[in-house]
């Protein structure tokens, strides 16, 4: 016995153009707007906006500029990037926004919907499918990890929304030769150099590939005669022009921030010979025999593709592996190694300054027990993120109908794994409990309800005590930046603190607290006001309240 | 099952095959084993006991068999012991229940012979014979391979790969490759909508509840097979004027077999285990833990105490000692309570804080807790390359596999995804699973539904390729089925690395090799007969010779007959 359903033809194609007719751009820019708020709305509620150190560090380089002891765009300094802190600038002006976070929210969410947006319009350029465009920016805006980071004020979705812009328009430049989509390009490639360093690669890896593509070689020279044979001319000079065109403009960030390195700090390599450098603290774990990628390519390779994995979601993961590989093996596909390679980009970034311990991850499960953690800089995986929301779309618009419910129903299930607790969303995980979370000490509290005026003395390159809750205006504080105060105060911290914070190890720690003759100066105008294992405040003696 | 007299023929070669080395190489021990006399079999290297799963399940056998219950007395649970959790006042081993209730009958009517263990392992035996008929219908009726082809993937199945180790003791694994088998065979039938075809749809459903009751995982791994045979219930008929869907109502309607097996088994749960949805694997852990007391002068220097994360069972009292766990402090143990008692009194001795260990194993104790996603690298890594449990170690030929689904599914596609979504579940659950070694095991034996599947594939890439590939996969074969053969004449119990190295033990396929050298065997019929005319290692070739012979006979005699194709 059966049971039958019959449809017309007719109406079936009708209901089929319908539904198509809502995998549209608009589509995308709802349901990511939708998603972006609905997500900082919940993580704002439970208080976890912050919850990386390094987001309230971006926040206060931001704040500093407008709202300092010395404000001005040398606030911004020379170790990362400026672009994302000149983004939150105009937000962080507000306190509310400053305190709480929001103003980085308000510039990832704003990366996160732009970045979905331009993930359908490369699908769509590449694959020319409305429903694969759709889906691959499905798997973009509904990754938990992407969600999370969109909320905060870290930098990977200023600078994923650089990195797809500019991919979409070199692809449109290699698939149609217009030189505007070029330059539009290399402008976002410059974005991109200013917001994180991978986007030096990845400009790198863009100008690679418009050599391989205009490359004027005609054949491999067998002998040295035959070298000018080989060599056309024309595509020489046409290479020189396009080359000279992007590298202008692509590299022009690079040379600015050297030109701003050596202006300000006297060094144009600072972001990486400084102490407060990623290479110097990577020199730290490899003195404690903990950078277990430090030359080893093959766990360099594996750290980072576990990384990505998590940061993908594993189900999307290995799916967008095998449309990648469907797709380079495609001969169909135009310049396919080129758009691979370019896509790719971050995950030959990551394993090479693995490789090279320029980086660090550690990662559960991979990294030793024996190691002090094991959980730290994961959310570098969610850079994959755009590459598999581009090849699980390609692989989507190969799939027959019951290929397509098939990934469908996979994607759902990876949702499934995240709700079981199999999956967690590790760059989440590593805000709230792994090396890169801030540390809630109880000392914030403390000040908060005792503050009551007056300039604060704070290294908060240490960021054991949080400026964001402690209560205090940043215009109070004085750090590192802060010249000549910093510099006087360490000589003489009555000059003009009122509150000293010494965190164990900081700076402050080891000239003013430890030194038998500055502690006696230290003891001489100030009161210890607050005692922890890890942090000690003194206040000021001789002022009255109020004053600064 | 259209099943032709050459097809009748392989089917009876390869029952008498395989029953001939599956008797030459079972484990086991004459006698009717007791509670008091079991303890014998697990002491001591190559014992047909010497290991906690075949332990388990043993013993759930032997209290089904004398003592009409599936709940374990002190004396067996002890023999269990550490895979063994409680509820209420009952023992019972953490393995699901199906294997023990189906090797009753081989229980009790080895004991007429006086080889009740022998009888009880054999069941596997039978059942992996009977998956791999199953193996030669597939390749041979979905796969239309030729017949050699379709004789030699069952062979490089069960002895070709670690797989044998397990067919030949009291594991689930075989049962899981017989229903999945036996199921994915049944659902292609049924998709052939003859006038017959529909009592075909009986087979998947009562697959898919067997296999549950054997091995939890289960559900998940069979799942593709079931989605293949929801999936021949429907038909798609489309023109220019309607879409027609059509569904079988026979696919409810046969489901039938899944109710009633499913409906026991959850009725099990309810009366053992307090509640239909709670699993075995989900109790609450059983542990002694060693502890030297301080407190008070009168108590030895070590005692066993036991922990657990609700009151303690009386059942729990060791029994025929001087102390005995009184009572946990609250339902979430923070203090185990030790007191000395009588009849009348009751001492207080100390308390003991538990709070981590009773947490750490709340935590712990739900179906999915030790799977993660961050786990599977590591997992994959032990199950797929290592040196301890690597399939491309342990069963090279695998690489040949490969080549077998690239060309299998142009024209088998909805076969060939099913059966690769049997093969991705398997190991998507093991390689996230906090244990990819299976605890001490030969090889990789978490994969053995994935090894068997992948020999369709082998086959189906050998029946595709010419002479040299069929060399290649001679020599291949010869290297697997060699250390297949010693694992299976020897010992299972080969420890993960991080507990050898502290024992000095081997953890590869290198220990077995030194019992084969030693003269070390679990097998039956070699300890109880063969010994007294053979070495071991005479024994081991005449069986490895045999063996290829047959497989050379199949791979390059059987192709230029007539009739073998």
């Amino acid at each position: 016995m059966q049971i039958n359903f019959t449809i017309k033809t007719e109406k079936l194609k009708l209901f089929s153009s319908r539904v198509s007719g809502l995998f549209s751009e608009r589509s995308v820019l709802l349901i990511s707007f939708f998603l972006a708020i609905t997500s900082t709305t919940w993580f704002f509620i439970m208080d976890k906006i912050v919850a990386y150190g390094d987001a309230e560090s971006h926040l206060n380089i931001a704040k500093r500029v407008v709202d300092g002891l010395t404000p001005g765009f040398a606030q911004l300094g020379g170790i990362w990037l400026p672009l994302p802190h000149v983004f939150l600038i105009p937000f962080v002006k507000i306190d509310f926004l400053w305190r709480s976070g929001l103003a980085g929210s308000i510039v990832s969410g704003t990366a996160y919907i732009i970045s979905a947006l331009f993930i359908y319009k490369i699908i769509l350029l590449l694959f020319n499918n409305k429903t694969a465009a759709f889906m691959g920016a499905i798997v973009f805006v509904t990754n938990l990890n992407i969600l999370y980071l969109q909320a905060t004020p870290m930098t990977e979705l200023t600078l994923i929304v650089f990195f797809v812009i500019s991919t979409y328009y070199f692809l449109k430049f290699l698939n149609g030769s217009r030189i505007i989509d070029l330059i539009i390009a290399a402008f976002f490639g410059f974005c991109a150099t200013l917001s994180r360093y991978d986007g030096w690669f990845f400009v790198g890896i863009e100008i690679l590939i418009l050599m391989l593509v205009y490359n004027p070689i005609k054949k491999i020279p067998k002998s040295f005669s035959e070298l000018s044979k080989a060599w056309d001319i024309k595509k020489w000079h046409k290479m020189e022009g396009i080359l000279i065109l992007f590298t202008t403009l692509g590299f022009l960030g690079i040379v600015m921030w050297l030109g701003w390195d050596a202006l300000i700090l006297g060094d144009p390599f600072y972001f990486t010979h400084s102490e407060f450098s990623a290479k110097s603290q990577q020199q730290g774990w490899l003195a404690q025999g903990q950078l277990p990628t430090y030359h080893n390519l093959w766990l360099s390779f594996a750290y980072y593709f576990v990384t990505a994995m998590n940061g993908v979601g594993m189900l999307v993961y290995f799916i967008s592996l095998v449309g990648f590989v469907i797709y380079l093996k495609n001969r169909e596909n135009k310049n396919r190694f080129m758009v691979g390679l370019l896509l790719a980009n971050t995950f030959l970034f990551y394993v090479l300054t693995l490789f090279m311990g320029q980086s660090v991850i550690f990662i559960p499960h991979i990294t030793p027990l024996s190691f002090d953690w094991t959980l730290f800089n994961v959310r570098y995986g969610v850079m994959m993120v755009p590459f598999a929301a581009v090849f699980f779309g390609y692989l989507f618009s190969l799939s027959r109908l019951s290929g397509k419910f098939f990934m469908i129903l996979l994607l759902m299930f990876q949702f499934g794994l995240y709700a079981i607790g199999y999956s967690s969303p590790l760059s989440y995980e590593d805000g709230v409990r792994g090396l890169s979370s801030s540390k809630r000490v109880d000392a914030e509290k403390w000040l908060k309800i005792n503050y009551n005026g007056g300039l604060v003395l704070e290294d908060d390159f240490s960021r054991q005590l949080s400026i964001i809750r402690s209560g205090v205006p940043m215009q109070n504080v004085i750090y590192i930046g802060n010249k000549p105060y910093w510099e006087e105060s360490l000589k003489e911290p009555e000059k003009y603190a009122k509150w000293i914070i010494v965190q164990q190890n900081d700076t402050i720690d080891k000239r003013i607290y430890q030194p038998p003759a500055m502690n006696g100066r230290l003891f001489k105008y100030f009161k210890l006001a607050y005692t922890s294992p890890e942090i000690l405040i003194f206040e000021r003696n001789d002022l009255p309240a109020n004053s600064q | 099952m259209n099943l032709n007299i050459k097809n009748l023929l392989a089917i009876i070669f390869l029952v008498f095959f395989a029953a001939t080395l599956y008797i030459l190489t079972l484990r086991g021990a004459p006698g009717n084993p007791d509670p008091l006399t079991i303890k014998s079999l697990m002491e001591g290297d190559t014992k047909p006991m010497e290991l906690s799963p075949e332990r388990g399940r043993f013993a759930h056998v032997m209290a089904l068999g004398d003592y009409g219950t599936y709940a374990l007395p002190q004396v067996l649970a002890d023999f269990v012991y550490p895979d063994v959790g409680f509820y209420q006042d009952r023992y019972y081993s953490f393995f699901a229940p199906g294997v023990s209730y189906m090797a009753v009958p081989f229980y009790n009517l080895g004991k007429l012979y006086d080889l009740s263990q022998v009888f009880t392992f054999a069941l596997v035996s039978l059942v992996s014979i009977g998956a791999m008929i199953f193996m030669f219908l597939i390749a041979r009726q979905i796969f239309k391979l030729s017949l050699w082809a379709s004789i030699f993937a069952p062979l490089i199945f069960a002895f070709g790969s670690s797989a044998w180790s397990y067919a030949i003791t009291l594991y689930q694994h075989h049962f899981a490759v017989f229903f999945f088998m036996a199921g994915f065979y049944a659902a292609w039938a049924y998709g052939k909508n003859t006038k017959w075809s529909w009592v075909w749809g009986f087979v998947p459903w009562i697959s898919y509840a067997a296999a549950f009751t054997v091995d939890y995982p289960n559900l998940l791994f069979l799942l593709p097979m079931m989605i293949y045979f929801f999936m021949q219930a429907w038909k798609l008929q489309k023109n220019n004027i309607f879409w027609r869907i059509s569904f079988r109502s026979s696919f409810i309607l046969v489901s039938i077999g899944f109710i009633i097996i499913t409906a026991w088994h959850l009725n099990f749960n309810a009366i053992n285990f307090g509640g239909w949805q709670k699993l075995s694997g989900t109790l609450t852990s059983y542990r002694k833990l060693e502890f030297t007391p301080v407190i008070n002068e009168h108590i030895a220097a070590t005692t066993t105490i036991y922990s657990t994360t609700t009151t303690i069972p009386n059942a729990m009292a060791p029994k025929g000692g001087t102390f005995t766990l009184v009572t946990a402090t609250s339902t979430t143990v923070t203090s185990i309570v030790i007191a000395t008692t009588t009849a009348t009194t009751t001492t207080f001795i100390t308390t003991i804080n538990v709070t981590n260990i009773a947490l750490k194993e709340e935590l712990q104790k739900n179906a999915i807790g030790y799977f993660l996603e961050t786990k599977f690298p590591f997992g994959a890594y032990i199950l797929l390359v290592s040196s301890e449990r690597g399939l491309f170690v342990f069963w090279p030929i695998i690489i040949f596999s490969f080549v077998g689904i690239y060309e299998a599914f142009k024209h088998h596609k909805a076969e060939v995804s099913a059966l690769i979504g049997g093969i991705s579940a398997n190991m998507f659950l093991y390689f996230s699973w906090g244990d990819p070694w299976g605890g001490w095991a030969f090889g990789p034996r978490y994969m053995i539904l994935s090894i068997a599947i992948l020999s369709l594939f082998v086959s189906y890439s050998m029946a595709r390729g010419g002479l040299q590939r069929r060399i290649e996969i001679f020599i291949l074969f010869a290297y697997s089925s060699f250390i297949s053969l010693i694992g299976a004449l020897t010992t299972n119990a080969i420890p993960p690395m991080a507990e050898a190295i502290p024992l000095a033990a081997d953890y590869t396929y290198f220990r077995n090799m030194s019992f084969f050298i030693e003269g070390k065997s679990g097998s039956f019929f070699y300890n109880a007969y063969a010994n007294v005319y053979l070495s071991l290692q005479e024994y081991g070739l005449i069986i490895y010779l045999s063996l290829l012979l047959v497989v050379a006979f199949v791979l390059f005699v059987m192709p230029k007959l007539k009739h073998a194709n």
